[in-house]
């Protein structure tokens, strides 16, 4: 299963930051510099740990937030 | 019916951007996108067209005699009207019997506009499609997703009669639902949504691109060469991996970035034995629409 606190780290690595500086409910209104590069980067990193994801959950593509995806994946 | 492909030449926009040194805010983008370099284009995007049309015709001059038909693949048209292909035909001062048309499409259109070339010589002699876009002048300052990946550039194939190649397998794929995923209203930037467009791209062309294989196989044949639209270090690797080992894929999104319509035949320009050895090569082109052909050449 994938945590709600893996996905932060996720997209803490993908924008180089320590997630203690992400908010506490990071969205891509709310995380400057959370463009579509660093949400396919987030994308990566995800198939990355749980292979198959992509082709599970296209959706994951127009996704908003941290807490949208792990709706989704969470108890994969 | 077999054909030949005369000669390739295209021009690449005239201001060279370096990414890093004019963005070094991008350097994140790099990893994915794998442009640092791109071409800018500031002239009417009819006589970018015509550059490189003009020096392709001046090579080969008997044969530009022999056109028939010009097909011009653009989204960038100065004009709602007339055609960029009519004001192409009067700069390269084409014969006034030729069919002059427009394709507004982007990066199958090569593939696309090829498809119909190569039946069309039957009637109308040599060919000419003429590629040409000017992205960059649609694109929002500082949507980086955009500005690191898509270059300025025209392009050039003459196609004729008679020759060693054949068209294979042919594929098109029409998703018009996905039209808001890569769009530029009138008046407007360009948006693009580049995650669901590359996983559209993951799960479709990808499957086209395998029943193409799969299909030439079948019938004897095996692709030599994958030549994919070059839209970003992400996208090509990610198809690249779901080739049989062995397939050539060659690239110049690292020299040249993303030349939309232009992808294709600059890179058939520029690896020129590509067409020219025995063996079977598959064409991939796709983006904007949404829209995905796919096109087997055979030699020999």
């Amino acid at each position: 299963m994938i945590s709600i606190k893996q996905v932060r780290e996720l997209l803490a690595t993908c924008l180089e930051l320590d997630p203690s500086l992400l908010p506490e409910n990071p969205t891509r209104e709310n995380v400057e510099g959370w463009d579509s590069i660093i949400h396919l980067s987030l994308l990566g990193l995800l198939e990355d740990i749980s292979p198959g994801v992509l082709d599970e959950f296209p959706k994951l593509a127009e996704v908003q937030s941290i807490e949208e995806i792990h709706r989704l994946i969470g108890s994969r | 019916m077999r054909f030949t492909i005369v000669g390739i030449e295209y021009q690449l926009g005239e201001i060279e951007i370096d990414l890093l040194r004019d963005h070094p805010e991008y350097a994140p983008v790099l990893a994915k996108t794998g442009m640092p370099r791109h071409y800018q284009s500031e002239l009417p995007l009819h006589e970018l067209a015509a550059k490189a049309a003009s020096k392709l015709l001046s090579a080969h001059s008997s044969e530009a005699a022999q056109i028939g038909a010009l097909l011009l693949v653009t989204q960038s048209s100065e004009f709602h009207l007339p055609s960029t292909a009519a004001l192409v035909h009067d700069a390269l001062g084409l014969a006034p019997e030729v069919m002059s048309i427009d394709l507004n499409q982007g990066c199958s259109g090569f593939v696309q506009a090829l498809c119909i070339a190569v039946p069309l010589t039957a009637s109308h002699g040599n060919v000419l499609i003429v590629c040409a876009d000017r992205y960059r002048a649609k694109l929002r300052t500082g949507d980086r997703s955009t500005e690191s990946i898509f270059s300025d550039a025209a392009s050039a194939v003459l196609v004729g009669r008679d020759g060693p190649l054949t068209l294979g397998f042919q594929s098109h794929h029409t998703e018009g639902s996905g039209a808001r995923l890569l769009q530029q209203r009138t008046g407007e930037t360009l948006t693009m949504a580049g995650a669901e467009v590359f996983l559209w791209t993951r799960n479709r062309v990808v499957k086209q691109i395998l029943r193409a294989l799969d299909t030439e196989i079948t019938l004897g044949h095996r692709i030599r060469t994958a030549v994919l639209h070059q839209a970003s270090k992400l996208v090509v690797e990610t198809i690249q991996s779901t080739l049989p080992t062995g397939t050539e894929v060659p690239t110049n999104f690292e020299t040249v970035g993303n030349t939309v319509s232009s992808s294709i035949p600059i890179l058939l320009a520029q690896e020129s034995a590509i067409l020219k050895r025995s063996g079977s090569t598959l064409l991939s082109g796709f983006g904007v629409g949404l829209s995905s052909s796919v096109v087997v050449i055979r030699h020999g």
